[in-house]
C-alpha cells in the first residue's frame, strides 16, 4: 500500500489504518495499553477524575441530605443547571450510538478505530445524565413511582407525561447501548483472556468473553446480533433527543413549545456528541500513540459532521426568532428577545459564537486536518452545546405573568454537581481506557488491507491475496504473516 | 303441610350452576375482597407480606412518636374533628374589629371577621389574620420576670399588691402609670376608681401611632375631641389628604368595605365613586386614587388651604371668617389647576350624591379642623363623616405625645416612684429626642405589662406577662360606639394576665378574674335585671346592637380654629414617618406571616428600606438599595434606601416598628433585628414629618422583594399581554364589554388585540365538568385594594410555612396567593407619575390544566368538581408542573420549612390541613377542606334550601377576609350563585384564555373613573 502515488490517492481514500501494521501489531498496539502498567500519566488523571467523583458525592450528598433549595433554583425557574446537564449529557452520549449503529450500517468502514470508545463514552455520558433527573427531584426516596412497577397503590405513573416518556427512552437507550458496546467487546474481550497473564485477568476476561472461541458459529451468531443491536439502536439514536426534547416541547410556556425542537435537538445532540468525541480522541491518539488508527481522515469526517450538524443548529435558532416574530404571539416574540438582549443574553450570544461561528472554520481543510485546531473548536462546541441548553431552560425565568419573573444564579452546589459529573465520567473513561480495549481490534482487522481478500500479501505485489485471511480472524491467528 | 325450606341467598334457592362450583370451592373468595386491578386479597396479602418484609430495607424512616389522649371530662357541645366558632373582638391602636374566632379542640387557628359586626362586615386586615400567630408565639413572654429573673405570679401579686398598698396610703405621690390606647369601658371604669384609689397619681396613654393631630384640629372645630368616622358608600367623591385610610390608617376595615361599595359595577349604569388622594408618601389609597397628587406631606396643608380658598370664593357657603387669613392658592400652577377642578367636582355633589374628605394622622391639627369645615360645608355631616367622642384613651385632654413629653419630665425630675406600664413599649417607640429609656430607669420602681420581653419591660423591675386578646376578657369600643365583648378561646400559655386585670389588682377591685372584672361592670352599667340574657346574646353576637354613643356633635362656629396656625413646609427633603400596613407600629414585629408580607407597592419583605421616588433617588446620587444614613435634627440612623416610582419628589418614606431585636425567630427565618429602628430620629416637635438629609454610606443593603422585575422597564410588552385589563369609566360605558376584547387604548381596543390567537387545542380529550357543584372564583379588580390580608388570611388558613428573609430573597416565598402590583404610566412622563394596579393571582383552577398532564406520577389531577388538586403525598417533586404553570403560582418546598416549629406553634396549625413535607409541591386548593365541610353540610342538611344554604356559605380565606369582598367563590354550576352573577358581568375576562387552559377564576376588569377635566 506504501507505493501509492499521489495520482493514486485521488482515486482511492486513504487508507483506514496507516502505519504499515499487521494483524499482530494491531493486536499489539491495542492490548499493550491495557497489559502495561498503568502509566504515571494514567494515575495521575484517574486520581483527578476520583476527586471529581468525590465531589460529586459530597455535592448530591448534602442535595439529598438538606433538600433542593441548596441549589439555586427558585420560583419560576424550577429546572436549572440539573437539568442543563441532563440534556447536555444525552446529547454527548448520542455521538456513540450514532458512530456505531448508524455508520454501521451504512457499511461506513471508517467508523472502526473510533466506534468503541465512542460508545463508551455514550454509556459514560448517559450515566452521568442519568444522575440528574434522579437527583433533582423533591423526594429522592420515592423517584421509582415514576417507574411503572406494580405496586399496592394500584397507581401507574402518568402516561401523559414526557417526563415518564423521558425515562422510557432513556432507559431504553442505555440499555441497548450498553447491550451493543458490550457485544463488540467479546471477540476483543477473549483476546485479552488468551494473552492474560495473571489469574484474576484471566478469569476476569474469560467470564466477560462468554466462552468465546473464535468459531465460525460464534462469528455468524455475532453478526448477527450486531447487526441486530444495530437496527435497534438506529431509531434511538433519533427518538432520545426527541424525546428528551419533548420534555420542553410539550409544555405550554414559550421558549419551550415549538415543534422545531425534536430534529433541533437531535442535530445538537449529534453536533455535540461527535464535538465530545474528538475532545476525547485526539488527545487519546496522541497519549496512547494510536495515530495509526484514529487517523487524520477520522478527526476529518467528524469535522465535518460538526460543520454540517452546526449549521443546522444555527438555522435552527434563526428559525426559532423568525417563527416567534411570525407567531404575532406577544409571550414568544418576548422571549426571543428576551433571549438576546435580556438578562441571559451572554449566555445565548457564548451559545452563538460557539455554535454557530466558531465550526465555520473547518470549511477549511488546514483547520479541520489540524488537530490542535479540532481539540480547540470541539471544546467550543462542548461549551457553547451547554449554553444551548441552558438558554433553552431559562425560558422560564420570564414567561407570561412579569409579576413572576426572576433570574436563577447557580449556587457552588449547581456547579458542585456539574463538575462532579465529569468526574464520574472520566472516573469511568480512565478505568475503560485501562481495562479494555479502547479500539475494536478485530473490527479494526477486518478494515486492513490485509482483511481485503485480494489482498496481495507482504512482499507479493501483483500476485492476487489467495493468501488473505477471513476478514475476522482472531487476532492472534492475524499475527502469522508479520 | 308442605317442607320448609331455608335459605341462605337466592342463588342457593335457585340453585344455580354459579352457586353449585361456588359450594365446591373449599374457601369461597368474595368477589368484593378483590381491588379494583384484579389482585385478591390473597394475592394482597402475599404481596403485603413481602413488602413489610422488604420494609426493615428503609427501616430509617423515622416517625414521630403520637400519643392520643382522650378527654379525662369531655368539654359539653365539643365534638373532635368539628371545629367551634367564638365571637370576639380586639383593636390595634385603639381601632376595634369584631372578630369570629375558629377553633379546634380548644385551640383557636383561625381569625375571621364578624359578618354582622357594623365596622367590620366580615372583613380584616392582614394583621388581625395574623395575630393567632402572636398567641402561640414561644417568643413570648412566658412568666413574671422580677430584676431579670423569672419566677411566678403568686410572687409578683403579694409584691406588687404591698406595693399599691404603700402608694394607696401616700394617695397615689409619686404613682404614675402609661397604658396604651384601650377602648374599653371597663378598663375606663377601672381608671376612674383608679384616680378615687390614688388621687395624686398620673395616667397617661400612648400610641407611637396616634391620632393627637386629629384630636387637637377636631377640639378646635367641635370644642371638644373627637374621632372621625367616615362612610365612604355615602360618598361620589372622596379627596385624601395623606391618608391612607384603606392601608393602615385609622379603621381600615370599615373604610375599605364602605369605599368599595361604590365601587363595584355591576352594571353600566351603576354610578362610581371617584377618589382623589392628595400625598407625598405612596399608600395603599394612593395607589387606588384616579387622581393622585404627588406633593410632599409637608405641602399638603397648602392644597388644602387652597382648597378651601375655593370654597371661600363661593358666597353661598357660609365659610369661617376664622379661617379666612390662611388661605391662599399654592403658587404652583398644574397645584392650583387640580385643586380648582377638585374643587368644582366636591361642590357639584354638595346637596347631591355626597363627598368625603379624608385628612390623614400626619397632617397637622388645622388641615384637620379645615377638612372637619370642608366636610361640613358640603353637607357631609351625618353622612359620610360621623364624629363621635374618643373613647380610646384614657386622659383625653392631653395628646399622646405631649402625655409622654410629660411623663418623661416627670422621670427626668425625679418625680415618679413607681411607673406602670399597660402594654406600651415607650422605650422602643418613643421619639428619640425624649432620650426615654434613661428617664425611664429613674423610676425606682418599674412594672411593666408586656406580651415580650420588649424593650421596655427588660428594663423593668417587674417584667409581667401580658394575655393575648385570645385568651383573656375584654371589651371594646369601636370608634362609632359599637359594643363588642372580647372572649377569649383558651387559657392563657403562659399565665399572662389582661390589663384590666392588672387594673383591677391596682384598684384592688374584689373581683380579679377577667370575666367577673367585665362582667360587673357591665352588670351595674346596665343592671342586674335581665342582664343574664343581654350578655349572652353579646357573647353569642360579638358586639351589643345598641350603640354605646351615638350622636354626632353638631358643628360648632369654630372660633378656636382661629388660634391654629398654618406651617411652614419642610425645604428640602423631607421624611415621613408612616405606620407599616403589617408590623404597624411594631407590635408585630416577631410576626413572620406579617415580616414575610411584601409592601404593597415596593414589595420588599422583612425590612424597611427608606423609600424615595426615582426622581428623589438621582437627584441624591442613590441607587436602589444603597446603604444610606438617614439624619433629621442631628440625630443619624443606618439604613438602606429602596427606589420606587410614585413618592413626591424631596419626600422619603419611613416606616415605623422595625428594627427590634427579639434575639431568635423561627426555624428558617432571619435571626436578630430585622430592619431599621427609625424612632431614634423622630422627635416630638416632628414625630411624623421632619426635614432630612439621605446619604450614602458605601454598599449595597440585601433586599428581599417577592416582585423584583421592574415592571416599568419598557419593552416587555405588558399591554399586549392583557393580564390587567382596565378602561376608564366613560369608556366602560361606551363599551361595556371591553374586557373580553382587552385593555382599551384610548377608548378603543388596541389594534393588536384584533390579532387573536385562536385558542389552542389539545391533543388530549377535555374533561367534562357536568357534575353538580363546580367550584370557581371571581376577582373584582375594582374593589381590591392590594392590601394583602388575602395573603395572610391563606397562610393562617392553609399553614403555609414563612421561609424567611434569605429564602425570600432567592424567591422562594411560599405564598398561595400572591398580590401582583404593575405601575402604570403614560408615556413621555416622569417615572413617578404612575398609577397601578394590584391582582391577586392565585391557582386559576384551569379546566385544561397544563400542570397535570406533566406530572410523571399524577399527582396532580383534576376532581370532578374542576378543582386542581395536588397529591403532597404521591408528589415526587420533580417541578414540572411548576415551570409548565402559565401563572408561576405552584410552590415547592426547598427544604423542610416546618420542620423543628416549636411546640406552640403546631398549636396553631389548621388540623384539617395537611403540613407539606420537604420537596412537595403545593399550591392553592380553593381552601378545599371548606368546600368538603360545606359540603358535608349540605348532604346532611334537612331541607333543600338549607342544603343550598350550605353550599353558597362555602367561603375560602381569602375571600372571606377581604375588606372589600372583592373575592367571591361557589359553584358555577348553579346560575343564581354569587360567582355566577359575578361571571355573568360585562367585565368579567379570564387570564390566558389563548393557551385553552379555562381557567375557573375569572377578574372583573378594572375601571378607573378619572375626572375629565383634568386629563387621563
Amino acid at each position: 500500500m506504501a507505493t501509492h502515488d499521489s495520482q493514486s490517492e485521488t482515486i482511492f481514500p486513504p487508507p483506514l489504518v496507516s502505519g504499515n501494521h499487521t494483524f499482530h501489531s494491531v493486536t499489539e498496539a491495542v492490548c499493550s495499553v491495557v497489559e502495561a502498567p498503568p502509566s504515571k500519566g494514567w494515575i495521575a488523571s484517574f486520581l483527578v477524575a476520583l476527586m471529581g467523583l468525590g465531589i460529586l458525592g459530597i455535592s448530591v450528598g448534602w442535595l439529598i441530605w438538606e433538600g433542593t433549595g441548596v441549589w439555586g433554583l427558585n420560583q419560576p425557574v424550577s429546572w436549572g443547571l440539573a437539568i442543563v446537564n441532563f440534556v447536555f449529557w444525552v446529547g454527548i452520549g448520542h455521538a456513540g450510538t450514532l458512530i456505531s449503529a448508524i455508520l454501521f450500517l451504512f457499511r461506513q468502514k471508517w467508523r472502526t478505530s473510533i466506534n468503541r470508545f465512542a460508545e463508551a463514552m455514550t454509556i459514560f455520558a448517559v450515566m452521568c445524565a442519568l444522575v440528574f433527573p434522579t437527583i433533582h427531584v423533591g423526594r429522592v426516596w420515592l423517584l421509582y413511582w415514576a417507574l411503572p412497577i406494580p405496586n399496592q397503590m394500584g397507581m401507574w405513573p402518568n402516561f401523559k407525561s414526557p417526563l415518564l416518556w423521558d425515562v422510557f427512552a432513556v432507559s431504553t437507550y442505555f440499555t441497548v447501548s450498553l447491550l451493543f458496546w458490550f457485544t463488540g467487546l467479546i471477540p476483543d474481550l477473549a483476546t485479552l483472556r488468551d494473552r492474560a497473564k495473571s489469574k484474576v485477568a484471566y478469569w476476569a476476561y474469560g467470564i466477560a468473553s462468554l466462552g468465546w472461541r473464535g468459531a465460525n458459529r460464534h462469528w455468524q451468531n455475532y453478526e448477527k446480533a450486531y447487526l441486530i443491536l444495530a437496527g435497534l439502536s438506529a431509531p434511538l439514536v433519533l427518538s432520545v433527543h426527541t424525546i428528551v426534547s419533548f420534555d420542553f416541547a410539550v409544555s405550554v410556556i414559550p421558549g419551550w413549545h415549538t415543534t422545531i425542537f425534536p430534529p433541533y435537538f437531535v442535530a445538537g445532540a449529534i453536533f455535540s456528541g461527535f464535538a465530545m468525541v474528538i475532545t476525547l480522541a485526539v488527545p487519546a491518539r496522541k497519549i496512547f500513540k494510536l495515530e495509526d488508527f484514529i487517523t487524520v481522515r477520522h478527526i476529518e469526517n467528524m469535522n465535518k459532521i460538526i460543520l454540517t450538524t452546526g449549521m443546522m443548529v444555527g438555522y435552527a435558532y434563526a428559525m426559532e426568532f423568525f417563527i416567534a416574530w411570525y407567531s404575532a404571539s406577544e409571550y414568544e416574540s418576548y422571549t426571543f428577545v428576551n433571549r438576546a438582549f435580556g438578562p441571559y443574553a451572554w449566555a445565548y450570544w457564548i451559545m452563538v459564537s460557539c455554535n454557530v461561528i466558531t465550526p465555520q472554520l473547518f470549511w477549511s481543510k488546514k483547520i479541520r486536518t489540524n488537530m490542535t485546531w479540532s481539540f480547540i473548536l470541539s471544546i467550543f462546541v462542548n461549551i457553547g452545546m451547554w449554553f444551548e441548553r441552558f438558554v433553552i431552560t431559562m425560558s422560564l425565568h420570564r414567561d407570561f405573568l412579569p409579576s413572576a419573573w426572576d433570574y436563577y444564579t447557580p449556587t457552588m452546589w449547581d456547579f458542585g454537581c456539574f463538575i462532579g459529573t465529569f468526574g464520574l465520567f472520566f472516573t469511568l473513561f480512565l478505568l475503560f481506557l485501562k481495562f479494555l480495549p479502547s479500539i475494536a481490534i478485530a473490527e479494526v482487522k477486518g478494515v486492513m488491507p490485509q482483511a481485503d481478500p485480494h489482498w496481495e500479501g507482504y512482499g507479493h505485489h501483483g500476485d492476487h491475496g489467495h493468501e488473505a485471511q477471513p476478514a475476522h480472524a482472531t487476532a492472534d491467528k492475524g499475527g502469522h504473516h508479520g | 303441610m308442605s317442607k320448609k325450606r331455608y335459605w341462605r341467598n337466592l342463588e342457593e334457592l335457585e340453585n344455580t350452576p354459579e352457586f353449585q362450583a361456588a359450594l365446591a370451592r373449599e374457601f369461597p373468595e368474595d368477589e368484593t375482597a378483590k381491588s379494583p386491578d384484579g389482585t385478591s386479597r390473597r394475592h394482597f396479602i402475599g404481596l403485603m407480606g413481602a413488602s413489610i418484609a422488604l420494609s426493615g430495607v428503609t427501616g430509617c424512616v423515622r416517625r414521630p412518636v403520637q400519643h392520643i389522649r382522650p378527654y379525662a371530662k369531655a368539654p359539653e357541645d365539643l365534638v373532635p374533628g368539628i371545629a367551634q366558632h367564638y365571637a370576639t373582638a380586639t383593636h390595634i391602636a385603639g381601632r376595634a374589629v369584631g372578630l369570629v374566632v375558629e377553633a379546634h379542640e380548644g385551640r383557636p387557628t383561625k381569625i375571621e371577621g364578624n359578618p354582622d359586626h357594623p365596622q367590620t362586615f366580615g372583613g380584616t386586615t392582614g394583621m388581625h389574620q395574623a395575630m393567632v400567630l402572636n398567641l402561640f408565639d414561644p417568643a413570648r413572654l412566658k412568666q413574671p420576670m422580677q430584676g431579670g429573673k423569672g419566677t411566678d405570679w403568686a410572687a409578683a401579686t403579694a409584691a406588687l399588691k404591698a406595693q399599691f398598698d404603700t402608694l394607696k396610703a401616700n394617695g397615689g405621690n409619686g404613682f404614675a402609670v402609661l397604658s396604651e390606647a384601650l377602648p374599653s369601658p371597663t378598663a375606663r371604669d377601672l381608671r376612674e376608681r383608679f384616680a378615687a384609689a390614688y388621687p395624686n397619681a398620673k395616667f397617661f396613654t400612648f400610641e407611637s401611632v396616634h391620632d393627637d393631630n386629629q384630636r387637637a384640629g377636631l377640639s378646635a372645630a367641635f370644642g371638644t375631641p373627637h374621632v372621625a368616622v367616615h362612610r365612604a358608600n355615602e360618598a361620589r367623591v372622596v379627596v385624601s389628604f395623606d391618608s391612607d385610610f384603606l392601608g393602615a390608617e385609622g379603621d381600615v376595615v370599615l373604610n375599605s368595605n364602605l369605599w368599595a361599595r361604590n365601587r363595584r359595577l355591576r352594571t353600566v349604569e351603576d354610578k362610581m365613586s371617584r377618589l382623589y388622594a392628595v400625598e407625598g408618601v405612596f399608600s395603599i389609597t394612593g395607589t387606588n386614587a384616579d387622581h393622585r397628587l404627588r406633593v410632599k406631606s409637608s405641602e399638603v396643608e397648602g392644597v388644602v388651604l387652597a382648597l378651601a380658598a375655593e370654597f371661600a370664593k363661593d358666597p353661598q357657603l357660609a365659610f369661617p371668617e376664622t379661617l379666612k387669613p390662611h388661605l391662599k392658592a399654592t403658587g404652583k400652577a398644574a397645584t392650583d389647576k387640580f385643586v380648582e377642578v377638585l374643587a368644582r367636582d366636591l361642590l357639584a355633589q354638595r346637596n347631591g350624591p355626597g363627598s368625603l374628605l379624608i385628612a390623614g394622622r400626619r397632617q397637622p391639627a388645622l388641615v384637620h379642623a379645615v377638612v372637619a369645615v370642608l366636610n361640613h360645608l358640603l353637607g357631609n355631616n351625618g353622612r359620610s363623616v360621623h364624629y363621635f367622642p374618643d373613647h380610646r384613651r384614657f386622659d383625653a385632654d392631653a395628646g399622646d405625645l405631649a402625655g409622654l413629653k410629660g411623663l418623661t419630665e416627670l422621670l427626668n425630675a425625679g418625680s415618679v416612684d413607681t411607673l406602670l406600664v399597660l402594654g406600651a413599649n415607650p422605650v422602643y417607640s418613643a421619639p428619640g429626642d425624649l432620650a426615654f429609656a434613661e428617664a425611664f430607669k429613674k423610676a425606682k420602681t418599674k412594672i411593666a405589662l408586656a406580651e415580650y420581653l420588649d424593650e421596655t419591660a427588660k428594663l423593668a423591675d417587674w417584667a409581667l406577662p401580658k394575655a393575648h386578646f385570645l385568651e383573656s376578657w375584654g371589651d371594646v369600643l369601636g370608634t362609632d360606639g359599637t359594643l363588642s365583648i372580647q372572649q377569649p378561646t383558651i387559657q392563657p400559655l403562659w399565665a399572662g394576665k389582661s390589663e384590666i386585670e392588672v387594673l383591677a389588682l391596682a384598684v384592688g377591685s374584689a373581683e380579679t378574674e377577667g370575666r367577673d372584672i367585665v362582667r360587673a361592670f357591665w352588670k351595674k352599667r346596665e343592671g342586674a335585671v335581665g342582664f343574664y340574657k343581654k350578655w349572652r346574646t353579646w357573647l353569642a353576637d360579638g358586639f351589643s346592637k345598641t350603640p354605646f354613643f351615638g350622636v354626632t356633635p353638631s358643628f360648632k362656629a369654630p372660633e378656636g380654629i382661629g388660634t391654629l396656625a398654618p406651617s411652614a413646609p419642610v425645604a428640602g427633603l423631607e421624611v415621613a414617618f408612616v405606620e407599616s400596613p403589617f408590623v404597624f407600629d411594631g407590635r408585630f414585629s416577631n410576626n413572620a406571616w406579617l415580616l414575610e408580607m411584601p409592601d404593597p407597592v415596593t414589595k420588599v419583605t422583612w425590612d424597611n428600606p427608606i423609600a424615595i421616588g426615582a426622581a428623589t433617588a438621582a437627584k441624591l446620587g442613590l441607587k436602589d438599595a444603597d446603604k444610606v444614613s438617614l439624619e433629621v435634627n442631628g440625630k443619624k440612623i443606618d439604613a438602606a434606601v429602596v427606589v420606587v416610582a410614585g413618592i413626591a419628589d424631596d419626600q422619603a418614606v419611613a416606616y415605623l416598628g422595625w428594627g427590634r431585636d427579639f434575639g431568635s425567630f423561627l426555624p428558617y427565618h432571619e435571626t436578630g433585628v430585622v430592619g431599621f429602628n427609625v424612632n431614634p430620629v423622630r422627635s416630638t416637635a416632628a414625630a411624623d414629618i421632619a426635614g432630612a438629609k439621605l446619604s450614602a454610606t458605601g454598599g449595597t443593603y440585601t433586599l428581599a422583594r417577592t416582585q423584583i422585575f421592574d415592571s416599568q422597564a419598557p419593552g416587555f410588552g405588558f399591554a399586549a399581554r392583557q393580564l390587567v385589563r382596565e378602561a376608564e369609566y366613560a369608556d366602560f360605558q361606551k363599551n361595556p364589554k371591553f374586557a373580553k376584547a382587552g385593555i382599551l387604548e384610548h377608548g378603543k381596543p388596541r389594534p393588536k388585540a384584533a390579532v387573536v390567537h385562536p385558542p389552542e387545542k389539545g391533543i388530549y380529550e377535555e374533561l367534562k365538568y357536568d357534575g353538580q357543584y363546580q367550584w370557581g372564583m371571581a376577582i373584582d379588580l375594582n374593589a381590591c385594594t392590594g392590601c394583602g390580608t388575602c395573603m395572610v388570611a391563606c397562610s393562617a388558613e392553609n399553614n403555609i410555612s414563612p421561609v424567611g428573609k434569605d429564602q425570600t430573597r432567592r424567591g422562594r416565598e411560599m405564598h398561595w396567593i400572591r398580590m401582583d402590583r404593575y405601575f402604570v404610566s403614560d408615556e413621555g412622563k416622569p417615572a413617578d407619575e404612575v398609577q397601578v394596579v394590584h391582582q391577586p393571582v392565585a391557582c386559576q383552577h384551569c379546566e385544561n390544566a397544563p400542570c397535570e398532564n406533566v406530572c410523571p406520577v399524577a399527582a396532580t389531577t383534576h376532581s370532578p368538581e374542576g378543582l386542581n388538586e395536588m397529591a403532597y403525598n404521591r408528589c415526587i417533586g420533580t417541578r414540572y408542573c411548576a415551570n409548565n404553570c402559565p401563572f408561576k403560582v405552584r410552590r415547592f418546598n426547598f427544604y423542610n420549612f416546618a420542620k423543628d416549629y416549636p411546640e406552640t406553634l403546631h398549636m396553631g396549625r389548621n388540623p384539617n390541613v395537611t403540613v407539606r413535607f420537604r420537596g412537595v409541591i403545593e399550591k392553592c386548593t380553593y381552601c378545599v377542606q371548606r368546600i368538603n365541610a360545606g359540603r358535608i353540610a349540605s348532604k346532611k342538611a334537612t331541607t333543600p334550601e338549607a342544603a343550598a344554604a350550605a353550599i353558597n356559605a362555602i367561603t375560602p380565606a381569602c375571600a372571606q377576609a377581604c375588606p372589600t369582598d372583592a373575592i367571591v367563590f361557589g359553584n358555577i354550576a348553579d346560575k343564581e350563585s354569587a360567582v355566577s352573577r359575578a361571571r355573568a358581568l360585562d367585565r368579567e375576562y379570564r387570564l390566558l384564555t389563548e393557551l385553552n387552559v379555562k381557567p375557573r377564576t375569572s377578574y372583573l376588569a378594572k375601571v378607573r373613573n378619572p375626572n375629565p377635566e383634568l386629563g387621563s
